[in-house]
């Protein structure tokens, strides 16, 4: 038939998760192939402008962007590390271990002994009037625009959802010369980092909390929206709804693990609110229910960059480890690992996060 | 459980499954309960290609395949089903590639005709008047009847147990069949998940799985599952008309009204079993046959593969009738590849079977019985 | 396009890739219709190229709200590779050149 490529470990996605899974393989002597659909690595890093926090083992005082060249500088001169860029994951078949890539204009076999899926994680739809009216964006989906293709949305837009991103994607759109003429949050308190809110507010976006969009106005396109005041319940209270003039609704209501290999794999899948979604179950080393199969990164569950090159090396590590490819003193960069986990998770938001986990793995931490 | 009891119990959900509640409770017998143990159409039923014809090479086929396609005809108002099953005679165009394929379609098409079913012979000049980017290499000839077509296997099968439910048919999902409990040779009742079932009458219409189901009452039924795949595309405006079938290349390729192609091959060595998971080799073969055959359509995307069981039999002919040594215990399975478009005319068959004991076409070469016979029907023409 | 109800229901967009609305999702729920697999045969929603990324999540959510049971309970149908549309003639072609 046609050629099948073989190789130990494939790691399928270039963000924090997938680099660092890599660098881990890579490190261990596996012949491994890292992925990516995007012509460049880093996966959301390469809009992130801003300087991540933290300890220095995940890049305290980095900026995003800078990270996947850090990465990339190690993994090149890798010799048994093959990476291929502008190549979608297009499925894997379980049965035989074979995953399939396209490019648009070839279709790739690989025969992998373990797959590392690290593919992040999508934005939630909002149900709303109009709610397909062009106009209406993903707050990703304005970031990329803005920071990677240096296009500006629109110049008036309504952000939906306080979480970090629907905050961040508002402060870099007024910082791209962008109006946001408001942000509604349906809770009744503001999602993210009130260092974020503050930027905001000082640069006179009013925050609306307790709102919701519940009307995209226009005809080819949106030139405006209706936001209405909710109760507790997520209930429109009646008579409170008001025009916004605007001509981009950004939704940044929430991302969403993006998990269909997980599914065409055939792994343990559980609905895990606090992660975001459907997440595979996984051991305390991020293996699923099959045990070819790794996760890492947002496609475990909703966190953020840090985490996720955490866990990229957690899964990298057993990977290799579960083929007999020896990496150094694993046993204890894994506890220190976990324990730098843990101490992300032990902030504000952690609790949940924390509680989702546990949830989302396997009773032991062991299959 | 709303019902410990019932005239008829209908094991399976699928499209025939269905289509013999209803046709029994149009009889009278509305005293019925359908087990489904996943939902509606979640089997073969909701996996198939949907294909609809009257070419076939034995009698009995045709016969049946040709009352089907009169109840495929008008099968909304026959149903009261909105928005509808879809049924499109947009016709089958059959490709022959060696000359003893085409004897044996000249033979097919002298018995179709004596039984009223208008068949063409084409030249492949004239094949490419119906389908114009068809590849030609190699062909001797083909054949084309305009009134087969294809429907919609979920608005079909829904069809069925919604006009079933409205005369009285209690269709149980999520409910598995655990047992069937047999006494002296007769049936006295089907044991479920959900609790048991008095009866002394059960129609077999587990698909697949139907040598399991009869293994609890005690049969030994030839019936085993087989594996076959199939995808789709994104959708296009109309550009083809007909199903086009290799037997040659174990192919077919349907463009359906959403616009989409269906289409799937036959996968050489296909064990036995249950398995449903894609294949890359399937994909594979596939586009490659595909842009072989008709070139055009290899220049759209695949949307989604899937898979699916045949439910087999030695002969791959259904096995229709009632099962000594089980009193009352009625196959209607084994369809290898055609339960779909013979669903409705097995649908009346069955009911006529089960209420009266006889049935206005006999039936009986394709009874359970023939294969300790050894008088296995032979039909040339079917496909992967 | 698809022709917009009046209903408000009628104009919010579930599965946006075989434009199926809202009101249409609620109105086969009614129907009976109480699986996402079952919907998805019916309304087609879900069968798009997105897969049913978009609106499963939102058709889950009528579902749960409609049966009263946690969104967790509510059965999610598989993946089936290609993770997004693929040219047949590339997957013909595999890694030759021509």
């Amino acid at each position: 038939m046609t050629q099948l490529r073989e190789v130990d470990i494939a790691v399928v996605g270039a963000g924090p998760a997938g680099l660092a899974a890599t660098l881990a393989c890579g490190e261990s002597g596996a012949a491994t192939l890292l992925v990516d659909y995007m012509d460049a690595p880093g996966g959301q890093l390469i809009k992130q402008t801003h300087k991540f926090f933290g300890s220095e083992r995940q890049f305290a005082g980095t900026r995003g962007i800078q990270i996947p060249a850090i990465f990339m500088e190690r993994l090149s001169k890798m010799p048994n590390v093959a990476l291929m860029w502008g190549a979608n994951a297009s499925g894997y078949y379980a049965d035989s271990g074979v995953l399939t890539l396209e490019d648009g204009s070839k279709f790739v076999k690989v025969k992998a002994k373990r797959v590392i899926i690290a593919t992040g994680a999508a934005e939630k739809p909002l149900a709303f009037e109009n709610n397909d009216l062009p106009g209406v964006y993903g707050a990703g989906a304005v970031q990329t625009l803005m920071n990677v293709h240096g296009v500006k949305p629109g110049d008036r837009v309504l952000m939906v959802g306080s979480g970090n991103i629907g905050l961040i994607v508002s402060y870099q759109l007024i910082q791209a010369g962008v109006e946001v003429v408001a942000l509604v949050e349906a809770a009744g308190c503001i999602g993210g980092y009130l260092v974020h809110a503050a930027k905001l507010r000082r640069a006179g976006v009013p925050i609306l909390t307790s709102h919701t969009v519940v009307r995209a106005l226009g005809e080819e396109t949106v030139r405006g929206a209706v936001v209405a005041q909710v109760d507790q319940s997520w209930q429109v209270i009646p008579g409170s709804e008001r025009e916004v003039a605007c001509d981009v609704i950004c939704l940044a209501v929430g991302l969403t693990p993006l998990v269909d290999m997980m599914w065409q794999a055939g792994c343990e899948m559980k609905y895990v609110p606090a992660l975001g979604g459907h997440v595979p179950v996984r051991d305390e080393n991020m293996r699923a229910s099959n045990p070819a199969v790794y996760v890492a990164g947002d496609s475990g569950g909703v966190e953020e960059a840090s985490s996720a090159m955490i866990s990229g090396e957690i899964a990298g590590i057993s990977a290799a480890t579960s083929l007999g490819f020896e990496v150094k003193e694993a046993d204890a960069r894994l506890s220190r690992l976990k324990a730098d986990l843990a101490a992300i998770r032990s902030g504000p938001t952690g609790e949940k996060i924390c509680a989702g986990i546990k949830c989302a793995t396997v009773c032991g931490g062991e299959w | 459980m709303s019902r410990n009891s019932a005239d008829v119990v209908v094991i399976g959900g699928g499209v025939v499954g269905c289509a013999v509640a209803f046709e029994l409770a149009q009889r009278g017998c509305t005293n019925v309960t359908l087990i489904e143990r996943d939902t509606v159409a979640s089997g073969s039923s909701g996996r198939c290609g949907a294909g609809v014809r009257q070419q076939f090479g034995t009698e009995l086929n045709c016969v049946l395949a040709r009352e089907a396609v009169r109840i495929f005809e008008r099968m909304d108002e026959y149903l009261d089903y909105k928005p509808s099953v879809e049924f499109r005679q947009s016709g089958y165009l059959m490709l022959a590639f060696s000359d003893h394929q085409w004897e044996q379609f000249l033979a097919n098409v002298a018995l179709e005709r004596s039984l009223d079913i208008d068949v063409k012979t084409l030249t492949p000049e004239e094949a490419l008047k119906i389908v114009p980017f068809l590849n030609i290499d190699g062909m001797v000839g083909a054949t084309f009847c305009q009134e087969d077509g294809h429907a919609n296997p979920f608005h079909t099968t829904f069809a069925y147990a919604r006009a079933a439910r409205r005369l009285g048919v209690e269709i149980l999902t999520h409910t598995e069949v655990t047992g069937i409990e047999v006494e002296k040779g007769r049936i006295r009742a089907v044991v479920t998940d959900r609790g048991r079932i008095a009866t002394s009458t059960v129609v077999n219409c587990a698909g697949a799985y139907s040598g399991h189901v009869a293994a609890m009452a005690g049969i030994d039924l030839p019936v085993w599952g087989e594996r076959h795949q199939i995808l789709i595309t994104e959708p296009v405006e109309p550009i083809m008309g007909p199903m086009v079938i290799s037997f040659h290349h174990d192919f077919y390729c349907q463009q359906v009204p959403h616009g989409s192609f269906i289409m799937g091959i036959g996968m050489p060595g296909e064990p036995k079993g249950y398995n449903i998971h894609s294949s890359v080799d399937f994909l594979e073969g596939m586009a490659r046959s595909l842009r072989q055959l008709l070139p055009p359509v290899a220049q759209l995307r695949v949307v989604r593969q899937w898979a699916g069981l045949y439910d087999r039999s030695p002969d791959a002919q259904p096995i229709l009738g009632e099962c000594p040594p089980v009193e009352r215990f009625f196959n209607a399975n084994g369809f290898s590849g055609h339960g779909f478009m013979l669903a409705p005319i097995v649908g009346v068959i069955m009911a006529e079977l089960v209420t009266t004991g006889s049935s206005s076409i006999d039936v009986n070469r394709l009874d359970a019985g023939r294969f300790a016979r050894g008088e296995l029907v032979l039909e040339p023409a079917v496909v992967g | 396009m698809a022709v917009r109800e009046k209903t408000a229901d009628g104009s919010i967009v579930i599965c946006r890739c075989e434009d199926i609305t809202l009101s249409e999702i609620r109105d086969l729920i009614a129907q009976g219709y109480h699986t996402i697999d079952e919907i998805k045969r019916v309304s087609r929603a879900g069968m798009g190229p997105c897969q049913g990324r978009t609106c499963r999540q939102l058709i889950a959510r009528e579902l749960a709200a409609a049966l009263g049971v946690p969104i967790e309970q509510v059965e999610m149908p598989t993946f089936r590779p290609p993770s997004r549309p693929v040219l047949l003639s590339t997957i013909a072609r595999g890694e030759a050149d021509e």
